[in-house]
């Protein structure tokens, strides 16, 4: 078997963002559910980097032609969903935001009229 | 203490803002006015301050919900029995202020000062995006009103109390109705008759607008 530079790549940066997602999770920056979904997406890159003959089967089971197209597909919607998790807490930031200016508004208006 | 507050979210509209608050204070006591700068860069603070009205202000535009809810705040906290919008572009007439607070009176729990139940003069285009506003509304809370988008609305204290407004930008005015709705509050809307003039139609929603409101009120679907 010889190894790809593909390979040792793809490795490198599974095993790196592996690391830092325990880190993260043991010291509870990351919620439990996160980071067994962040670890099991990170295993499945190392796991496919080395087999890939397991994702033509993965292909054949879901009813997509190539291995390479369901990691395509599977990578699209993973980004989704990261880029709609963006935009919730996005829009949660926007909310804190707002509160604090309202709160600063109101404390303003009432100290505007004691003077 | 007045019985009726009106409240007027207001970003950049010094063009029009002192011959709006003239128009409104023939009708309401400039003390019963809430103008809410939201962050504007322009005259809008000064004009309403010279006007005696009640100014508060947002250091940094947070948008027509943020603004609309900090003013129904004050006014609460003035002691309002009737909260009143008002949108500060002169779309609306003052008159219909006193209609809608009757409205209030005579036992509903919020009015919309419907611009769809009387067309006349209102423009082919204005329709079209009023009715998309109406069918997003719709679609998305499963309530039906004839104008959604309408900035002209009364509240009765106890209703707008129990209301939770937490849109911060133009999705606010179907969250109005989300919210009478799944409040299962009495809602009546009466006709108004908007002003369209070329400065209040340049301040309305663009498409490009209207796409991100949407986008918006689908993610803050997923928030609840």
């Amino acid at each position: 078997m010889t190894v790809g530079l593909v390979q040792i790549l793809f490795t490198i940066i599974a095993v790196l963002a592996l690391v830092r997602i325990v880190r993260r999770g043991t010291a509870r920056h990351l919620s439990l559910p996160l980071t067994v979904v962040a670890a099991v997406v990170w295993v499945c890159v190392l796991v496919f980097t080395w087999a890939p003959t397991l994702l033509d089967r993965v292909a054949e089971v879901v009813g997509v032609g190539r291995g390479v197209d369901t990691a395509v597909y599977f990578s699209i919607l993973l980004l989704l969903y990261l880029v709609f998790r963006v935009f919730v807490r996005l829009e949660h930031m926007e909310d804190q935001l707002t509160r604090l200016t309202r709160e600063d508004a109101i404390h303003q208006y009432h100290a505007k009229k004691k003077e | 203490m007045h019985e009726v507050y009106v409240v007027m979210p207001c970003y950049n509209e010094g063009a029009v803002l002192a011959s709006v608050l003239e128009h409104v204070t023939t009708h309401v006591p400039a003390t019963s006015v809430i103008v809410v700068n939201d962050g504007s860069s322009d005259t809008s603070a000064v004009i309403a301050r010279e006007s005696g009205v009640h100014l508060v202000e947002h250091r940094i535009n947070r948008g027509l919900g943020a603004a609309l809810k900090t003013g129904i705040d004050l006014a609460l906290a003035l002691g309002a029995k009737v909260v009143v919008t008002f949108d500060a572009d002169g779309q609306h007439h003052g008159e219909d202020i006193a209609r809608l607070a009757d409205a209030v009176r005579q036992g509903a729990d919020m009015v919309i000062g419907s611009r769809n139940l009387d067309r006349q003069n209102m423009p082919w285009y204005r329709r079209v995006y009023n009715n998309l506003g109406n069918v997003v509304t719709w679609g998305m809370h499963g309530a039906w009103v004839s104008d959604s988008q309408s900035g002209l609305r009364a509240f009765r204290r106890e209703a707008i109390e129990q209301m939770r407004i937490r849109a911060n930008r133009m999705d606010v005015s179907s969250e109005f109705v989300k919210e009478a709705h799944r409040l299962r509050m009495q809602l009546v809307e009466i006709p108004v008759r908007p002003v369209y003039t070329e400065y209040s139609l340049s301040k309305g929603q663009s498409f490009a607008g209207g796409v991100k409101t949407l986008v918006t009120m689908a993610i803050r679907l997923n928030m609840d």
